[in-house]
């Protein structure tokens, strides 16, 4: 047995990539049924919250994630502008610091958004991107000040100022709700947002980031929070209708069974290990 | 001379935005009612900011370029990497400045927004999450030969860590079905997050604030910098 | 993204990447240098049509096209954004000290402003309740539950920004004990930083997968499309 546990120490790196990639086809191939999640509690602040958003209210989305983190924020955009279109809530999209970001937005945004009868500049608009070079806390903080001072055209080169939806939307105070999407939002937003004006935000981030943030949803500085796909996939849940989030949730099971073996391999190759070197005392 | 410049203009900017922010909208009467003289200042101020910080744009494509043209032009090693640099560098102007509808004739059109998609959804998504795919691997083969209990800490390290991977996946979700809620892998991992995990970050985002405020102090009066 | 030629070349890229897995190789750092080029491309473009040009370029453009002469003031936004390329040579670099000093001092402002926003809300968050007969409904199960976390929360807490005062001697045994439970806790803490952040990880590799599998590979073994 020890020589087999040595094998296990020894085992080829490669052997463990093979094995990675096969373990997280299978789910694809086969279908698995999810179960159902119970949403935490940070998943139902911000589902409560949009449920709760008046009709001639506006949400601010700033949606400023790109091909980098796309694994995980785009179910969390997907899901909740898909709310926001069941119950025909207006909103408007940034994209603060990350100039590949507004395309990815608005490729999920515009089929939800053309499905669920919505016209463009009268029910949304994408701003596009917000160059963030002089410091995050100055754009976000001048954005909320007033959003036709920091931008005037929208992504596609048309003055704000023309399109409807825009005559009605001037500073924060015409925001109802922040949502902001990418890797890890700067609380930036918490600061100048909702510590200063007192509006809502809410954040999509990636799992590494939350329990980072975590501290904010405890102390509600932050009305709601998606970390990952597993918040995309209780939200979903809540929404009654599965999608990105579910799949790929359902995925990361078999995805962290790969590590889960792996480290017990390797506690086992050590084990080994130590069985070899007191034989050999011996 | 030129560290003073630096410093008094590092001053001036803090306290703009400082003053902007501590003194009122609008004073009471007793103290004479001004309104805040920086805020009609505000907007032009951010503007400009955003616009001389976004003038910067080209500081890493001329390092680029500097860095590769030599290597192109003399061919050393590694020149052909250089050229497909350079070519695919003008592809990117030029599929970003013309793949908007209506900015050339239509015949050229539909072959520029071939090239900004394979260039952007192909090259680009497929370069960038690519290469964040290959930590899962390197995970997997850091998880095999690092991740040893050998002791209490380290033990609990990993119990916490399984717990939460198992938990926040619909595995545990299955696993753990048939015991009574709280106990279920998925509310222990929400405890885990919820109670010593948010207490533990939050103590040290309250000692990192405080010292990012001391660094903000000191930069802002340029004390024990170089331009100090 | 439903092309089948941007398909492939993301496919093809793909792979191209995970073949780093088998070693460094000469196609891989061509793939490289490529995404860098078209990346940089593109995002000089972005920031010309989306920032420079509406923000900088209209009003001058305009103020000399008959529109308002104050447009031209903008013209001087020009000297301290060329200071940033001082940076490029060693006889210059003095010049860009002067903007990066005045970011510094916009930062340094902000940050007077942000972090008591952000940090006061956190210090009144940990004022909770200890007492489980004080709730509106009396005393229940529930209620004994949350006291008892809110216990451990602050204890926790405690312990945690003892560990990280350096500047107290730890050698009093109730301050020691103090000091171990805190990085006891900082354990638990970082084995849940650990999870999510092997979640991260495994998430992009099955974001690949998927990609691969079903908008590749089984478009062509269902419908035959190449």
């Amino acid at each position: 047995m020890t020589r087999w546990l040595l094998k296990l120490h020894g085992l080829n790196a490669r052997w463990l990539y093979l094995g990675t990639a096969i373990l997280l086809v299978v789910p694809f191939v086969v279908l698995i049924p999810s179960p159902a999640t119970k949403p935490s509690r940070a998943v139902q602040g911000l589902y409560a919250m949009i449920e709760s958003c008046p009709p001639d209210k506006v949400v601010w989305i700033d949606s400023a994630w790109d091909q980098g983190s796309r694994a995980e924020n785009e179910a969390q955009l997907e899901c909740v502008v898909r709310h926001l279109c069941r119950r025909h809530i207006r909103f408007v999209v940034t994209s603060v610091g990350n100039p590949f970001a507004p395309e990815f937005a608005a490729k999920v945004i515009k089929p939800i958004a053309e499905d669920a009868g919505y016209t463009y500049g009268t029910d949304w608009v994408n701003m596009g991107f917000v160059q963030c070079n002089a410091g995050l806390a100055v754009v976000i903080s001048g954005l909320a000040k007033n959003f036709h001072n920091i931008r005037e055209k929208d992504v596609d080169g048309k003055p704000i100022g023309e399109l409807p939806l825009m005559e009605h939307v001037r500073t924060i105070e015409d925001i109802y709700l922040v949502y902001a999407i990418t890797y890890s939002p700067t609380p930036d937003w918490i600061s100048f947002v909702k510590g200063q004006f007192g509006t809502p935000v809410a954040f999509g981030c990636m799992s590494i980031m939350g329990p980072y943030y975590q501290t904010f949803v405890e102390s509600n500085q932050l009305c709601g929070m998606l970390v990952g796909n597993r918040g995309s996939a209780q939200y979903e849940s809540l929404l009654g209708h599965r999608s990105l989030g579910t799949k790929l949730s359902m995925v990361a099971s078999f995805g962290n069974v790969a590590i889960l073996l792996a480290a017990l391999l390797g506690n086992l190759g050590m084990w080994g290990l130590a069985r070899a070197r007191r034989s050999h005392v011996r | 001379m030129q560290r003073r410049l630096v410093w008094v203009i590092t001053f001036v900017a803090g306290l703009f935005f400082l003053l902007e922010f501590v003194l009122p909208e609008e004073a009471p009467a007793w103290l004479g009612g001004f309104r805040n003289p920086l805020t009609p200042y505000l907007d032009g101020a951010t503007k400009f900011l955003i616009v001389v910080a976004t003038m910067a744009f080209l500081v890493g494509p001329v390092n680029l370029v500097r860095q590769h043209l030599p290597t192109a032009l003399r061919r050393r090693k590694g020149w052909v990497e250089s050229v497909v640099f350079f070519v695919f560098l003008a592809a990117g102007i030029v599929a970003q400045a013309y793949h908007a509808e209506g900015r050339t004739a239509v015949a050229m059109q539909a072959a520029l927004d071939r090239l900004y998609g394979v260039l952007f959804y192909g090259l680009m998504l497929g370069f960038g999450a690519s290469s964040m795919a290959l930590l899962a691997f390197y995970l997997v083969s850091a998880a095999h030969r690092a991740f040893r209990v050998n002791n209490l800490e380290g033990g609990l390290m990993m119990a916490s860590a399984v717990i939460i991977l198992l938990g926040q996946v619909p595995l545990g979700d299955w696993l753990t079905q048939g015991l009574p809620e709280p106990v279920q892998l998925p509310s222990v991992a929400q405890w885990i997050l919820t109670v010593p995990n948010t207490a533990v970050q939050r103590a040290v985002l309250l000692g990192a604030c405080g010292g990012a405020f001391a660094a903000a102090v000191r930069q802002w009066l340029g004390v024990g910098t170089a331009q100090g | 993204m439903n092309d089948r030629l941007v398909i492939w070349v993301g496919a093809v890229v793909t792979l191209v990447v995970f073949s780093y897995l088998a070693g460094d190789n000469p196609v891989y750092r061509l793939i490289q240098q490529a995404a860098l080029g078209a990346s940089v491309g593109i995002a000089l473009v972005i920031a010309w049509q989306q920032v420079l040009e509406p923000m900088w370029w209209a009003p001058i453009r305009g103020a000399f096209q008959g529109g308002s002469r104050a447009g031209a003031l903008w013209l001087l936004a020009l000297v301290p954004g060329a200071m940033w390329y001082g940076s490029l040579s060693k006889k210059w670099f003095w010049v860009s000290t002067i903007i990066f000093g005045l970011f510094a001092g916009v930062a340094a402002g902000f940050t007077f402003k942000g972090i008591p926003l952000l940090v006061l809300p956190q210090i009144g968050g940990c004022l909770k309740p200890l007492n489980p007969f004080a709730g509106p409904g009396g005393f229940t199960w529930q209620a004994l539950g949350d006291c008892l976390n809110n216990l451990l929360f602050l204890a926790a807490l405690a312990t945690t920004l003892l560990y990280f005062f350096f500047s107290i001697r730890m050698e009093n045994r109730l301050l020691g004990t103090s000091v171990r439970l805190g990085r006891l806790m900082i354990m638990v803490a970082l084995g849940a930083m650990f999870g999510n952040t092997v979640m991260t990880r495994m998430a992009y590799l099955i974001e690949r997968m998927q990609f691969l599998y079903e908008n590749w590979l089984a478009p062509m073994w269902h419908h035959g499309a190449l």
